[in-house]
């Protein structure tokens, strides 16, 4: 996690429910400009998604394991019981929040349900960031059930940042912003999705919680090339990575003309490919980068997620390893 | 102004059965109070002995032992007996409850037999006293703040019964044993709450881990056997060996067979069963309320 120095930003006002959270905000990556000063001790960490159902690994593993990723909407309405153990929780490892139905990209307002809920939660356990998703999960009143891709426009630009504002206002922290995945490209855009990413970024001043299976999904899902979509995101916002896994299916609509979709499930391993952006990631994002392995199903035995922790903590180190020898070569 | 003293019969044992309910509730949350939270940091639960040994006992921290050396082949299960696997196991773990397991068993004998081996209590010692320091078990400390809130519960209880008795001689009634029955009752639940070997905040940490791993519970069939990780060594610990299959751990049967058939299915897991066995918790299951917390 990158710790930086800093204050909430000036036009942040703190909700009555977070103010606990307020103490922990300069801790929050996001919630200071990403451009702050970095604590060049901070290291880079790769943790878990924490899933009831690996309880026991990750107990058991907890030195190999640096931090780790809680779902926030499984716990809105907790009962102190729940938040106590959520605490306990804390206790053993740093935590982080992640969001999965605030719907941020979208031109409908947070609820406040969600963001109480997560200033709730903030003030509850003191975690070292909170995230969410660029997208959309709801309209004209029915929950999709889905994080849904909103067209690419200076609309939903607009609308994001406004959300962003919203629940940085509710919560007293800024979110780190996840680049979604889609299976289709979203109709009536005028942006590609680094434009648009960029732009909320920029906007907004959160930081980037970046996907890196969607990224490299929405690449060879659309025909580009994932080290140039990677290399056009505004990588020294980055604070945070997921990897995941996902399988190929045919292309929603193709009939049979044999075109393949890859969709991003959680329920695989991570693929070679992701292991090489992340590399990629981190040769050229100085900063500490987060990193986050997220399974959310046919949970494999926990020596696999070892392994693929070992694997990130590698990719990790080659890519500081290049990034090493590259001014090195420039002296030369 | 209201006399509890001119009640009778029913009504008085009514009125005192409400009086020792107060005021076992009270002690307990004046317990809470003085062993909660407080500024001692938490040990980290990831040693599934520690945990154990908070849940039940050190009896228990050694079953769980047994079972997890086992599973992962150091320790053979053989006909009411087990025996190390060989003199070099012993070189293979590195936790002390193990290694002392493995040394006591280089000869055979039965699973019991480790409790009264000075290894194996020495090793369990360290797991005491790192609870007791982290403030999950209690102490002569603990036992100490304890002392004059359990006397005043005493003393408000048995004042009343003397002072109720006292009257009803004077008038001629002699029908106080139930209210006697009662009170007697009554003070061996706070004697039992005084002397529980876990304290509020460990009853706590217990809750929290069993609320933390109940998914991973559910999903017991799950947890494979073959020791690659602690998987089923922590789900022992937390929730008991009855929580481990039979199917995928048959040789929890063949080691500890009460226990098995007789603990699954209750939040108390194995604890249930090591307290029926006589020692093993100390007063980590006292009171009526103290498995699970």
């Amino acid at each position: 996690m990158v710790e930086v120095t800093g204050d909430v930003p000036g036009d942040v006002t703190v909700g009555a429910a977070a103010h606990g959270a307020v103490a922990a905000a300069a801790d929050i990556a996001a919630a200071v400009p990403a451009d702050g000063p970095v604590d060049s001790q901070r290291s880079d960490r790769v943790g878990l998604g924490w899933r009831g159902e690996l309880a026991a690994g990750i107990f058991a593993h907890l030195d190999h394991i640096d931090l780790l990723e809680v779902i926030a909407d499984d716990h809105y309405r907790a009962s102190p019981k729940e938040l106590r153990a959520l605490r306990t929780l804390s206790a053993q490892v740093p935590l982080t929040l992640h969001g999965v139905a605030m719907g941020l990209a979208s031109t409908i307002p947070v609820t406040a349900r969600h963001t109480d809920g997560m200033a709730r939660l903030l003030d509850a356990l003191q975690p070292q960031s909170w995230s969410e998703h660029l997208a959309f999960v709801r309209a004209g009143g029915i929950e999709i059930g889905h994080l849904a891709a909103p067209p690419r426009t200076a609309q939903s630009v607009a609308a994001a940042i406004a959300n962003v504002e919203r629940a940085t206002k509710a919560t007293g922290a800024a979110p780190l912003l996840e680049n979604i995945a889609t299976l289709i490209a979203p109709p009536a855009s005028t942006l590609d999705e680094a434009e648009w990413i960029s732009q909320i970024v920029a906007g907004s001043g959160a930081g980037l919680l970046l996907d890196l299976h969607n990224l490299y999904a929405n690449a060879v899902n659309f025909g580009d090339a994932p080290e140039r979509l990677l290399s056009r995101l505004p990588l020294h916002r980055v604070r945070a990575v997921h990897l995941s896994g996902g399988k190929w299916i045919p292309e929603p609509g193709s009939g049979s003309n044999g075109r393949k979709r890859l969709l991003d499930d959680h329920v695989h391993d991570v693929p070679d490919a992701v292991y090489a952006l992340l590399a990629s990631l981190a040769q050229q994002a100085p900063q500490p980068l987060d990193v986050v392995i997220e399974r959310d199903g046919e949970y494999p035995e926990f020596d696999s997620l070892l392994q693929q922790l070992d694997r990130a903590r590698a990719a990790l180190a080659r890519g500081r390893n290049a990034a090493c020898r590259k001014p090195l070569r420039a002296a030369a | 102004m209201f006399d509890p003293f001119v009640l009778h019969g029913g009504e008085f044992l009514l009125f005192y059965l409400m009086l020792a309910a107060v005021v076992y509730l009270g002690l307990r949350l004046v317990y809470r109070v003085v062993e909660g939270d407080g500024d001692l940091a938490a040990p980290t639960m990831t040693d599934p002995y520690l945990i154990a040994t908070l849940r039940a006992g050190p009896k228990e921290a050694l079953r769980v032992a047994i079972v997890s050396l086992t599973d992962r082949g150091l320790l053979i299960p053989m006909s009411g007996s087990i025996g190390s696997k060989s003199r070099h196991s012993v070189k293979m773990v590195n936790r002390p409850i193990e290694k002392a397991i493995l040394t006591r068993y280089i000869a055979r004998g039965s699973p019991s037999a480790i409790h009264s081996d000075a290894g194996a209590r020495a090793a369990c010692d360290e797991y005491q006293k790192t609870l007791a320091r982290t403030g999950l078990r209690a102490d002569a400390g603990t036992y100490g703040r304890r002392l004059v809130p359990t006397l005043l519960a005493l003393g408000i209880l048995i004042g009343v019964t003397v002072t109720k008795v006292g009257i009803a001689f004077s008038q001629g009634r002699h029908n106080v044993g139930f209210l006697i029955g009662l009170t007697v009752i009554a003070s061996i639940l706070i004697l039992v709450a005084f002397g529980s070997g876990r304290t509020a905040r460990g009853r706590a940490m217990m809750a929290d881990l069993k609320q933390l791993f109940a998914r991973l519970k559910a999903r017991s069939t799950a947890v494979t056997p073959g020791g690659k990780t602690n998987e089923a060594a922590l789900l022992a610990a937390i929730f008991g060996l009855g929580a481990l299959s039979t199917d995928a751990f048959p040789f929890v049967r063949q080691i500890y067979p009460v226990r098995t058939e007789t603990s699954g299915g209750s939040s108390c897991g194995s604890s249930g069963s090591s307290c029926s066995s006589g020692s093993s918790c100390g007063g980590g299951c006292g009171g009526g309320g103290g498995c699970g917390g």
